[in-house]
């Protein structure tokens, strides 16, 4: 048990097991794209481990196909763990549209000696979900440490986020969901004040609903359009955010014309005008701090899909989980509620599509957690499954 | 003229994509999306920074004769071409002599004796420019005498992109960012910025004439034994007698080839350290060392002294006639070879290897030459494959020029490139394989270091590679930064060159310095 001061993990469970028996599961809310008023059941649950001072690394696969909270027996392991496939250092992982792939990116700085990190593409069994690999390919030379990926609306393309080489690379996708040679490669540079800034850091990439491409540049402090056309990317236009932020995370407001950035470097949440029509950042319409006292750092945030709340949690310094209410259309965030302020802290979120539940992963903590959302209240949370470093998620419902 | 961009639909687009090597680029899918022609420093910056600003990765070649995919492997982005920016006009406020990057070393040779009876002791093949040859220490026929090109260099212009994007110009020496500047001194091309111009406060005087010889030896009445005698003769010249400055003046390349080129030889050329050829005692005494080998008679006129890849252009067979009445060429390839700068030359296909010796041969080592020197492989031509042994050390052995350069190789008595060639790409995987395997079971013998098995990594008979002579084999050891570059604390220094120069790592390629 590596529980933090204060907190235990069987305490924690038992403290909130009991209160969580109405809680279900739905489909998370993917990055940038709305899935809203779904309530198709969860499947397959895929969580990547590994990476930085990982003893182990993989992709786990869990069948939680009636394994949502409201059975009676929850306590431990409650997503029953069906199998693992080897993978190295999955920092991403993404579904394409259909559900049938799953695509992992691999933070590695080297691949068969060449300073190049990959993704590989999963074909999954609709009957057990269990993973088989299709491919693995290499990034572009200097694309070390890639961190995030998205599979592009038409299922054609996975773009992808490269932290260590700075840089983004677009590969297509084959009918049988391979992935193909990079086709496409953006260089970028850039910089900030903080240590961790000293040359562009591209951290995350979603699609807007006319198939442009939002990034995050942890080290240059700066969001991005980006076209991609014929299997390349182009730059459309850029948002500088404030000196030191440290963008990390983006999601839209479902209507496709806000955009929350979790900020890695300054822990808050900045919300940012979006027209959709010209695919421009318009301007930055406030900004939060995220953190409850002491050093938060590393905010990472789920998205109501509803469009009502949104959550925060941190990779470091004090935990629990924040609920925001957000303000009309404007963005602006007014905090509601923390919880759970000596349990885990968060590496991952994840709202499902019904806007009833928030899945977190804990790195410190080895597990998934949950928690349950219902009349604009979080509950407390409850250990889902436990396995050493998680590093990602993605959730299969189709 | 400004810059001349060239574009997929131009139609220099095809031959101006590639360099030397036709392996490169080795598929459509690697192929730059255009070429800068530049003029000038100013246009490299400008064709540089619309390169940075448009996110596309720049290369950069000068005379297209890099060994491996660095400059030609650059999917969708730019070449930056240099190879017309020859001038060697002194600029003001600089060291005496200046050689802009894009300067071929025939025109290096031809321009300083004319102007000013000094020279460069650089390489042998006249097309190779100035740029990639000197960044990554560059030596030929008179550095035994006078050392390597980049031991010369007491300043660089450099064009870096710093952490913002924004591409900078600098002048460096050794008081004026002294760790770049030490970089630019033997490191090789790709990882740090664009150099435009190399400056040399003094440069060595021309020799007043040399003289060439030859020696041969038929592979026809060859046999192990005797290949073994040859070989420790030579090896033994240069590990002894060979350490007299008195025969730095002498430098020599034994092109060991495969049996089915019929010969094997060496070439030399000789001067006294005066520059003069009064006193032919050295050479005479050289010569007479192989008589008892029984070398065949040779006419000097037509062996011409070569060295890298250009003594293997010179080798190659023509195409045949009768045999193959037309063959297609690009026309740059089949009216310039071996000139005109970037482009061009690229329709044979190469893999090289290094390796710099401290010692005389080894029975082991003479072996593994025989063996694969006179293997055969069913439809497999290798009458090209060649070990060129070259004399070294000499001036380069300077010992005080290891914390001045990138080059800490100066302990070696000969330098050894691996060269296989051959024409199509049906033939690529058969000749790489061939190489890999000779030159592994060649440092895998009983003196290799187990940790270091399959290289010649420093020890007490080796000093590594040579970064000029790049292998991508080697990456698949972990050491091979230290196999390049020594354990001598060059690496750190050339991490934290890059990482203060280069931060968003814009310059790169499968070898270059990683961040």
């Amino acid at each position: 048990m590596k529980g933090r001061s204060g907190w235990s993990r069987r305490e924690f469970v038992q403290m909130t097991g009991s209160s969580l028996g109405a809680m279900s599961f739905g489909v998370p809310l993917l990055a940038g794209v709305t899935r809203a008023n779904r309530t198709v059941a969860m499947r397959f649950a895929y969580v990547g481990f590994g990476g930085e001072g990982a003893k182990d690394e993989g992709i786990a696969v869990f069948d939680v196909r009636g394994r949502d909270l409201k059975d009676k027996d929850l306590r431990g392991g409650q997503w029953r763990q069906t199998g693992v496939v080897a993978s190295a250092a999955p920092s991403s992982l993404v579904l394409d549209a259909s559900e049938r792939f799953l695509y992992a990116v691999n933070e590695v700085d080297e691949y068969q000696g060449l300073p190049s990190g990959t993704v590989e593409a999963y074909a999954i069994d609709e009957a057990n979900g269990s993973l088989k690999l299709v491919n693995r390919q290499r990034l572009s030379l200097s694309a070390t440490a890639p961190r995030h990926a998205a599979v592009s609306p038409d299922g054609r393309a996975l773009v992808v986020a490269v932290h260590g080489g700075g840089a983004y690379n677009v590969l297509p996708i084959g009918e049988d969901g391979s992935v193909g040679a990079v086709s496409g490669i953006l260089k970028e540079a850039g910089s900030g004040p903080h240590e961790e800034q000293r040359s562009a850091h591209p951290q995350m990439v979603v699609f807007d609903r006319a198939g442009r491409v939002i990034s995050a540049d942890l080290g240059s402090d700066r969001l991005s359009v980006l076209k991609l056309d014929t299997a390349r990317l182009s730059i459309v236009g850029r948002c500088a955010a404030q000196a030191g932020d440290g963008p990390r995370q983006v999601a839209f407001h479902p209507d496709g014309r806000v955009l929350f950035v979790a900020n890695e470097l300054d822990a808050s949440v900045a919300c940012y005008a979006y027209d959709s029509e010209e695919g421009k950042i318009v301007g930055r319409l406030g900004q939060v701090a995220t953190g409850c006292g002491g050093n938060a750092g590393g905010v990472v945030m789920a998205v109501d899909p509803a469009g009502e709340f949104l959550y925060t949690s941190h990779r470091r310094g004090s935990g629990g989980v924040s609920m925001w209410r957000i303000v009309g259309s404007t963005g602006a965030l007014q905090r509601l509620q923390v919880v759970d302020e000596s349990g885990p802290r968060l590496h991952e979120m994840t709202m499902t599509a019904d806007g009833k539940s928030l899945l977190g992963l804990s790195r410190e903590d080895g597990g998934v957690f949950g928690w349950r959302v219902a009349n604009g209240q979080i509950s407390r949370g409850v250990q889902l499954a436990s396995l050493s470093a998680p590093a990602s998620m993605a959730v299969k419902a189709l | 003229m400004s810059i001349e961009t060239i574009s997929r639909n131009d139609p220099r687009y095809s031959t101006l994509l590639r360099g030397r090597n036709g392996r490169f680029p080795a598929s459509d899918a690697d192929r730059a999306s255009r070429i800068e022609l530049c003029d000038n420093a100013e246009d490299v910056a400008l064709a540089l920074q619309r390169a940075v600003s448009e996110g596309l990765r720049p290369t950069v070649r000068s005379g297209g004769h890099c060994y491996e995919d660095f400059v030609y492997s650059n999917p969708g982005g730019v070449v930056l071409d240099l190879s017309m920016m020859g001038d060697m006009t002194p600029v003001a406020g600089a060291p005496k002599y200046r050689i802009a990057a894009g300067a071929s070393l025939g025109e290096v040779y031809t321009d300083l004796f004319k102007r000013y009876n000094v020279t460069l002791p650089g390489g042998t093949c006249g097309s190779v420019a100035a740029g990639g040859h000197i960044s990554g220490g560059g030596y030929g026929l008179l550095s035994r005498l006078h050392g390597l090109t980049s031991d010369w260099v007491t300043a660089v212009d450099i064009l870096t992109v710093d952490a913002h994007g924004k591409v900078i110009a600098r002048r460096v020496d050794e008081k004026h960012e002294p760790e770049l500047f030490r970089a630019c001194r033997g490191a090789g091309g790709g990882s740090f910025g664009i150099i435009t111009n190399y400056f040399f406060e003094e440069l060595p005087k021309v020799p007043q004439e040399v003289i060439t010889a030859n020696i041969s030896f038929s592979w026809a009445d060859m046999t192990e034994e005797k290949f073994e005698a040859i070989l420790k003769t030579y090896g033994n010249y240069w590990e002894t007698r060979g350490k007299d400055p008195e025969t730095w003046g002498m430098f020599a390349i034994f092109g060991l080839t495969h049996r089915s080129a019929g010969h094997l030889g060496i070439s030399i050329q000789f001067c006294n350290p005066d520059g003069t050829c009064r006193d032919l005692k050295v050479l005479n005494e050289f010569l007479a060392l192989f008589e008892p080998c029984g070398p065949v008679q040779t006419t000097p006129a037509t062996a011409a002294v070569t060295g890298g890849e250009r003594a293997m252009h010179h080798a190659a067979p023509e195409n045949c006639w009768g045999q193959q009445m037309m063959s297609r060429h690009l026309w740059l390839d089949a009216n310039v070879r071996g000139g005109g700068g970037g482009g061009g030359g690229g329709e044979q296909r190469a893999k090289y290897k290094s390796a710099y010796m401290k010692r005389n041969f080894t029975s082991a080592e003479i072996a593994c030459f025989y063996k694969h020197l006179t293997r055969t492989i069913p439809g497999v031509d290798l009458s090209r494959t060649t070990v060129l042994v070259d004399s070294f050390g000499g001036a380069t052995n300077k010992k005080s020029l290891i914390d001045t350069t990138s080059n800490p190789q100066r302990a070696s008595v000969m330098k050894l490139q691996f060269l296989n060639y051959w024409n199509s790409p049906e033939e690529d995987a058969a000749h790489l394989q061939c190489s890999r395997e000779f030159y592994s079971e060649l440092y895998s013998g009983p003196d290799a270091n187990p940790k270091y098995k399959e290289t010649p990594y420093w020890n007490d008979r080796y000093e590594g590679c040579y970064i000029n002579y790049p292998d991508k084999d080697m990456l698949a050891y972990s050491f091979w930064p230290e196999l390049y570059y020594g354990e001598a604390g060059l690496v750190p220094v050339l991490k934290r060159v890059k990482q203060r120069y280069d931060p968003n790592n814009i310059f790169h390629h499968a070898m270059s310095i990683r961040p």
